[in-house]
Formats: C-alpha cells, sequence, structure tokens
C-alpha cells in the first residue's frame, strides 16, 4: 500500500500525539490480557477511529487481505507453546487480536499522517538528542521518517522493474535456482541503484529546506499546536481501554 | 498481427479509469495513444503488456484471448533505469546469454541491434552504460529491450527527456520497427511521430476515440479540450480545421509548404 495521507478529522491531530497514542495502544494491547468482551469495546474503538481517519471498507479488506498470512502464522507459534487445546487456542486468537488491534491504529496513524508531520514528530520526540549532537540526530531522524516513505515505494519499484525486465527476455519462471539467484541481480542492482539515488535526492531536498546542521532551521508549514481535539483523542482512547478494562473485570468476576 | 480491446473497461479496485475501449490495433502502422495527464495512457498500455488486469472485457491477439505467456517487449519511462551490467554488450547480450544463446550468434544480434539504434559497436560496446550520455543511455536501454524482437512492442513516453536530435534518431528507428512489428507507442509529444495515416488512441474522459493522424489533427483543432496542440500549429492552421483535405503534419516546413500552396491557388 502506498503512503497516500487521507484528509479527515484525524488528520488534524498533532503527530506527536497522534504517535504517543499509538505507543500507548501497542503496550495496553500487550500489557493487558482482555478477554473477548474488553476486545470487543477495543475493537469497536478501533473501528471508530478507522472511520473518522476516512479509511474505507476496501482500505480495511486490502489491509486485513494483506496481514491475513502474518496472523495466521502468529496464531500457530502462539498456540503451539500451549496446551490443553483450548487453551492454546485462546492464546493464540488473544495474540492474533493484538497485533490486529495494532495494525489498525498504526493504519490510522501512517494514513492520517504526512510526511512532514512524521518529519516533525520525529525531531519532537527525539529532542533530548540535541544536547549532544546534531547531525546524528539528522540521521536518527531521518531513519524512520525515509523508511515509512520509501518501503512502500520500494516495493512498487520491484515490481515495475521485475517486469521491465522479464519484457527483456530475461526468465524468473521455469528455470534453476541458481539461474533465478543470477537473474534476481537484474533486479536487485537497479532497485538498489535507484533507492540510492532517490534518497540522496530526498535528502539534498530537505537540506536545500533548510533541515541541515547549519544555517537556519528546518521550517515546518503548519504549526503543531496541543488543543482541545488532542486532549480529546487522548482521551478517548484511555477511556476506550478503560470500558475495556472495567467491562471485562465485571464480567469474569462476575461470573 | 491485429490487437483489439473489445469493450474492455479498465481500473483499480471500484475506480473506473478507461470504460467501453473497442479498439483495434496492427502491424504496418505505428499505433499511438495520447492524451492528457492522468487520462489512463500507461495503464492501457500496461493492460495490454499484462500488468493491470481488466475490470472488464477482452484482449484480443489475432481474434484468440491474449494469452499469459505473450512475447512482447515493454520499454518502460526511464528505461535507463534498468540497467545492471558492467559493459553495454553485456546489457544488451544478456537477455540471450540468460537463455542459453551461443555466444557467437549474440555477438551477431547485439552489433545488428547496436547498428539499428545508431550506437557505434567499436566506440561504446565495452564501456559502461551509466558513464554514456543521456541520449546514448536511452539508445542502449531500447537496444537492450528490444533487442529479442518479439511481434509486439510497446514503448512508454520513449522521448521524455531528450534533446531532439535523439529523439529524431528514435521516432525514426521506432517507425522502422512498426512497419514489420506491432507497435504501440505512449507518448506527450505525438507531433514528433504523426504521420497522416497513423493509428491514434486519444484518450478522454476515460473513452477512447480511434482516429488517423490527419482526423486527430482536425479533432484537436476544432476542440483544444481534447488534445492541446502546440499554440503555434493551432494559431496557424484553425482556419483551416474544416477543409476537405488532409492537413499538414506538427512539421513548420510541411505547414509552410501548405500556407504556400494555399498562396499560390494551388489547394
Amino acid at each position: 500500500m502506498s503512503h497516500q495521507t487521507k484528509t479527515s478529522i484525524i488528520s488534524g491531530v498533532n503527530p506527536v500525539i497522534k504517535t504517543l497514542v499509538l505507543f500507548g495502544i501497542a503496550f495496553l494491547s500487550i500489557a493487558f490480557s482482555f478477554h473477548g468482551p474488553g476486545w470487543a469495546v477495543i475493537f469497536s474503538g478501533m473501528f471508530i477511529l478507522f472511520a473518522m481517519s476516512g479509511v474505507t471498507l476496501a482500505d480495511f479488506k486490502a489491509i486485513f487481505g494483506k496481514s491475513l498470512v502474518f496472523l495466521l502464522v502468529l496464531f500457530l507459534i502462539q498456540s503451539f507453546q500451549f496446551n490443553p487445546l483450548k487453551m492454546a487456542f485462546d492464546k493464540g486468537a488473544v495474540a492474533v487480536l493484538q497485533a490486529l488491534s495494532l495494525i489498525l491504529a498504526a493504519t490510522s496513524y501512517v494514513m492520517t499522517t504526512p510526511n512532514s508531520a512524521l518529519l516533525y514528530t520525529w525531531s519532537q520526540i527525539l529532542f533530548p538528542l540535541k544536547l549532544f549532537k546534531k547531525r546524528e540526530l539528522e540521521g536518527l531522524i531521518l531513519i524512520p521518517v525515509l523508511a515509512i516513505r520509501f518501503v512502500p515505494e520500494v516495493f512498487n519499484e520491484f515490481n515495475r522493474i521485475r517486469f521491465a525486465q522479464a519484457a527483456r527476455g530475461i526468465s524468473y519462471k521455469n528455470t534453476s535456482i541458481l539461474a533465478k539467484a543470477k537473474n534476481l541481480v537484474s533486479i536487485l542492482y537497479p532497485l538498489i541503484n535507484r533507492s540510492v539515488i532517490r534518497a540522496a535526492d530526498v535528502a539534498q531536498i530537505l537540506y536545500l529546506r533548510g533541515f541541515a546542521s547549519s544555517g537556519p532551521a528546518r521550517t515546518f508549514y503548519k504549526e503543531y499546536k496541543i488543543g482541545v481535539g488532542e486532549f480529546v483523542y487522548t482521551i478517548s482512547i484511555g477511556v476506550l481501554f478503560f470500558a475495556a478494562f472495567q467491562l471485562d473485570s465485571f464480567i469474569f468476576s462476575a461470573g | 498481427m491485429k490487437l483489439e480491446l473489445k469493450n474492455l473497461y479498465l481500473g483499480f479496485g471500484k475506480k473506473v479509469i478507461l470504460k467501453k475501449l473497442n479498439l483495434q490495433m496492427a502491424t504496418g502502422k505505428l499505433n499511438l495513444i495520447v492524451g492528457k495527464s492522468g487520462s489512463g495512457k500507461t495503464t492501457l498500455l500496461n493492460a495490454i503488456a499484462g500488468l493491470n488486469k481488466p475490470l472488464e472485457g477482452n484482449i484480443l491477439i489475432d481474434r484468440v484471448k491474449r494469452p499469459d505467456d505473450l512475447k512482447f517487449s515493454y520499454v518502460c519511462q526511464n528505461p535507463e533505469i534498468l540497467f545492471f551490467n558492467k559493459t553495454v554488450y553485456d546489457e544488451i547480450a544478456y537477455a540471450f546469454r540468460a537463455n542459453n544463446v551461443p555466444e557467437d550468434a549474440i555477438l551477431e544480434r547485439v552489433k545488428e541491434n547496436m547498428n539499428y539504434w545508431w550506437l557505434d559497436h567499436s566506440k561504446v560496446a565495452q564501456m559502461d552504460p551509466r558513464a554514456l550520455s543521456g541520449g546514448e543511455q536511452r539508445r542502449v536501454a531500447l537496444a537492450a529491450c528490444t533487442v529479442y524482437q518479439p511481434g509486439i512492442m510497446l514503448f512508454d513516453e520513449p522521448l521524455a527527456s531528450l534533446d531532439s536530435y535523439t529523439k529524431a534518431i528514435i521516432v525514426e528507428c521506432i517507425k522502422n520497427i512498426a512497419k514489420m512489428r506491432l507497435v504501440i507507442v505512449v507518448t506527450h509529444q505525438p507531433g514528433a511521430f504523426l504521420d497522416s495515416d497513423t493509428n491514434v488512441v486519444l484518450l478522454h474522459n476515460h473513452e477512447a476515440l480511434q482516429m488517423t493522424g490527419n482526423d486527430f489533427l482536425k479533432s484537436a483543432l476544432k476542440n483544444n479540450s481534447l488534445y492541446p496542440l502546440p499554440e503555434w500549429y493551432a494559431t496557424v492552421m484553425e482556419p483551416f480545421a474544416d477543409v476537405p483535405r488532409e492537413l499538414p503534419m506538427l512539421k513548420a516546413q510541411e505547414v509552410f509548404d501548405f500556407l504556400q500552396a494555399i498562396q499560390q491557388g494551388v489547394i
């Protein structure tokens, strides 16, 4: 999936808050072992977050489809560790639900946060590093931003190059493993070459826009503030997990 | 060889980019796909190449449904990115070597193809393809992509970012290929390829209009929103959009001759 930012209510939320909330969701999903009712509350909330992020049902289907193999493998790995069967199934299902909630939250985050906002977020979160060496800080900030920016593009580029090389008469099918490995160079070399050139271009553009260790500081077109929206967003997620936890405790302690 | 698109719908997911395409393209004439940016030119080319699955409809080759293992050449935009060998010779020869063609036969074919694309074998064969000029790189890439010489050759923006000298060479080479093979070119520069009998597929408003080069010029002169012709041509030729004869192509000399003929009362 390419990184195309959706315009929605969530898009306007301060990206630093969104990032911190994402980490919060990751922590809460993994730290607490919710049961059925708790997960029902969390997923209801997640789907509302999804809808507010502008993600359509088709997007959800695509994300779910792409994650299906991963979730299945996760289920099998988790359930193999436990006995009897019921416990194994429960553990596997919980692991899948945890992963799925993270995938949904991360998708909502990526789809509503443009690259410039990601850059801003990481520069704010890694702010303490400014006390040390600024050049290292730039490198550290650029790593996650470039990764998020480039990974989908590299996949698209891989397919494009593979197709174009195949049309030149280079076969990737019906050949020996050795020949396949050799022919893979015809994809990897242009792919790496092109990625390095693109990365250098982006780095140069960022430098020209003031993202440098010397000279004027990087400017952002949008000034991010923490206002009512950010409080509502953070508290809503907090309330969601609190409600899930309470409902779980209530039902299971009553039972 | 004949390519037919029957009631073809193209798009992504639920988004339809091109609809109800009923087109025919054949060997012997150059087939141009033109249209504004975002009109679906590359999408159509990719569908013919088999890269995009049609939402609906059929692609027929010689009246038979397009086989999955159809042999064709596909020259993508900026094909220089595909270089991965140390020398120009190795770059062009790679596909033959990968298919175990004897080295003697490869040498002949590579030399022949390099000459065809105006590349001096004795000078550039042992050079690093990335060290050549932009125009030479493009010609090496075209030679490498077309060296197999299948029946169908697809070109996506082959003239992008080139000087006029290299453009003229490439246009001539592609036109010559079109005499013997089914050649489809996606371009933003139809003027460079256009002849009166060129088969033009104009993509407009999610649909395709198929016409000759001459009809394309007349339609574009009458309706600028269909395709914006160069301003100099549109200004000079607009009064003649309805004349019942062939218009000059997008070349200054042809337009000059046309106007002179009118002044002298020949037309």
